[in-house]
């Protein structure tokens, strides 16, 4: 804890209205990371960072339900007895908050990846328009490939062919050998041939520095490259002097020509630098000889169906010009998303399914505890009913321990959440495409709250509405508690009316406490209270979470 | 805004308000500063917990009622007091600040009268 949990401070902040946070969030930044340095020096850093997380959680969701105004009305008092509550039942509170914690956390999780991975756009321009070209050998070819790269005259026949995208690139993987000159250690990286056209569809272009020129892309051209930005910072120290400068690759001299903008990591994350991929048309290679990767956009009014159309008729054609090669073998696009996201895609829904069932395995579990526990309630609530509480004051008291709950139960999920997807990246980056860009976010903090929402309805509504039913009617097994209990009470009028006197005193003790034993005895004192105060002005009446009717 | 010209509209002000506008009444601060002086025990709060988030709230809602407004950190400030943003106390807020004061008196008025605190001048 000697470093603030500054990314959860911001996380928390999207709980407050935006205006808010446009306003402020800067500025409680900050003042968190000061006060947390003190709080270091104090040597109490989790005590200070736990309440402030809370108040923070606390008032943020209190500024978007209830505006500027002040807290403390009717709700905000049921939550401070709830609170008071379940610290009197720490185990019960502790347990229910750990399964909720880790039901809502597997949930955050995974749906913050399949958020990040299937979900969100690519980063690049209207990636919604970028699609991949593959080949494909059906078993009639005497292969059986889904997908396969294409040949030098397929991608060039097709470049010339469509109309429905407007730029088409071509690359190819390679790995290459930096350095081993007299000036540097050689270092093995991988890296991407690229067409000019690479550029063009993905809308990247290198910063500082350039594309490659149309003079670099002719076969024979000299020897260019373009470093990634995580390269350019860790081999060359972001030195910008190193635009122009030849540095060895393959143990050919090589002149950097630009540096691609942070973040960008095209075919993979962990390519170090692009070199031009030269197709001659004149020499193109064989047709059967597959090697370059495409994907292209989608021109200007022209959609993914309709690309897709205009290449099923050249596949017509070739299948007549060619038949011995493009005989159960053929092109076909995908959605770029589709394919970077495609192998991960089963598996993380039937994840997010499961988690899924998981929540709601736990929240019926809670639900049941909740419930028993609420039986052994069940005079405290008659109590109630008898002193004047109507039936949704009851109800929103019942539901306001298990907002607590729940708000307690998602902040532990999203913490667990975080920690979990960090552990996940940190283990295995390569084991799920994008993985360098799932992080914590505003929608999985979203995310969290409402599984929280809903779990505390799932769990809360039931012992809420039971509760309600607990009123002064007859046939109630609430009322019939109360007249039970208090058959012996004391008769004598002296007696009742000192005993009067303590209500309120006698109120405010039960209500800060658990039932228990010594609550049973006073149940009966309560009761013939209650019937005295039916005959008391109802502005005195107590009801629940405040004895008294204040006038705040 | 929720702007009114009448102080009593505004009563009573929640204990946060109160204390931040009694802290704002002795200097302008940043909001550092007004978290260390409400939660000193010394200082015109006399030692309320003052949480992040709550002293924001008060902020924001004292800043849309026009009680304090915030200004550019003073030109000689330095460093990390130069990127501070100041809060001050308005006329208004003066106004609204007596009022709750005149109504806590009353408050103080009655309690002496059930002898919660002792009468004044005497023991």
């Amino acid at each position: 804890m000697r470093q603030p949990p500054l990314r959860l401070v911001r996380v928390l902040l999207a709980l407050y209205p935006r205006a808010f946070r446009r306003a402020y969030a800067a500025d409680m930044t900050r003042l968190f990371a000061e006060r947390h340095a003190e709080a270091v020096r104090d040597g109490r850093p989790w005590r200070f960072t736990l309440r402030a997380l809370a108040n923070l959680a606390a008032t943020g969701i209190a500024e978007r339900w209830q505006g500027g105004r002040p807290t403390m009305t009717g709700f905000a008092r049921d939550i401070r007895y709830a609170l008071r509550l379940l610290r009197r039942q720490p185990s019960f509170a502790l347990f229910v908050i750990l399964t909720l914690g880790v039901g809502i956390g597997a949930s955050t999780a995974i749906f913050s990846v399949v958020n990040t991975v299937l979900l969100r756009p690519l980063p690049y321009d209207d990636a919604d328009r970028l699609v991949r070209v593959w080949g494909r050998f059906d078993p009639e070819s005497g292969f059986d490939f889904p997908q396969f790269p294409l040949s030098n005259p397929e991608f060039l026949e097709y470049q010339a062919h469509t109309r429905a995208l407007e730029a088409i690139g071509a690359f190819a993987n390679s790995a290459v050998t930096v350095g081993g000159d007299a000036a540097s250690d050689p270092e093995r990286v991988r890296a991407a041939a690229f067409t000019a056209a690479m550029f063009d569809a993905l809308h990247v272009a290198p910063a500082p520095g350039r594309p490659f020129s149309a003079e670099e892309m002719q076969p024979g051209g000299p020897d260019v490259a373009v470093l990634s930005h995580g390269y350019w910072q860790t081999r060359f120290g972001g030195d910008a002097s190193v635009l122009g400068r030849k540095v060895s690759i393959n143990g050919r001299p090589t002149e950097v020509v630009g540096v691609m903008p942070e973040g960008f990591g095209y075919p993979s994350l962990e390519t170090r630098l692009w070199t031009p991929l030269r197709i001659d048309p004149a020499d193109p290679g064989g047709r059967s000889s597959h090697g370059v990767h495409a994907i292209a956009r989608l021109a200007d009014g022209a959609s993914f169906e309709s690309a897709r159309a205009e290449l099923a008729v050249l596949m017509e054609d070739w299948k007549v010009r060619f038949p011995d090669v493009h005989t159960g073998h053929y092109l076909f696009l995908q959605p770029l998303l589709e394919d970077v996201a495609g192998t991960v895609r089963p598996t993380l829904l039937t994840l997010l399914g499961a988690t899924g069932l998981v929540l709601l395995i736990v929240c019926a579990n809670v639900a049941s505890l909740v419930l028993a526990r609420g039986e052994g309630r069940t005079r405290e609530i008659a109590i109630r009913g008898a002193l004047g509480s109507d039936r949704w004051r009851l109800v929103r008291l019942s539901l306001a321990e298990s907002v607590v709950l729940a708000a307690a139960g998602g902040t532990l999920g999203l913490a667990l959440a975080y920690g979990g997807i960090r552990a996940l990246v940190a283990i295995d980056p390569a084991s799920i495409p994008r993985s360098v860009e799932i992080g914590i976010d505003p929608a999985m903090t979203i995310f969290a709250a409402g599984a929280a929402a809903l779990a505390a309805a799932l769990f809360g509504l039931a012992p809420a509405l039971r509760g309600a039913r607990a009123d002064l009617h007859q046939r109630n097994p609430g009322a019939q508690v109360l007249r039970r209990r208090g058959a012996g009470g004391a008769t004598h009028p002296h007696q009742r009316k000192r005993r009067f006197r303590s209500l309120d005193d006698d109120c405010r003790h039960r209500r800060g406490r658990a039932h228990g034993r010594t609550r049973r005895d006073r149940a009966g004192v309560v009761l013939l209270s209650a019937v005295a105060a039916s005959a008391y002005p109802r502005q005195h009446r107590a009801e629940p979470g405040g004895v008294r009717a204040r006038g705040r | 805004m929720g702007m009114t010209d009448d102080p009593r509209a505004l009563l009573p002000l929640p204990p946060h308000d109160l204390h931040v506008l009694l802290a704002l009444l002795e200097s302008p601060r940043h909001a550092y500063g007004l978290s260390q002086t409400v939660g000193d025990a010394d200082g015109p709060g006399g030692a309320v917990r003052l949480e992040i988030g709550s002293l924001y709230r008060v902020l924001a809602r004292l800043t849309a009622k026009g009680v304090i407004e915030d200004f550019d950190p003073p030109p000689d400030a330095e460093g990390h007091e130069a990127r501070r943003r100041y809060y001050r106390i308005t006329a208004f807020g003066r106004r609204v600040a007596a009022a709750e004061a005149v109504r806590l008196d009353f408050v103080l008025r009655q309690a002496r009268r059930h002898r919660l605190l002792p009468s004044k001048g005497g023991r």
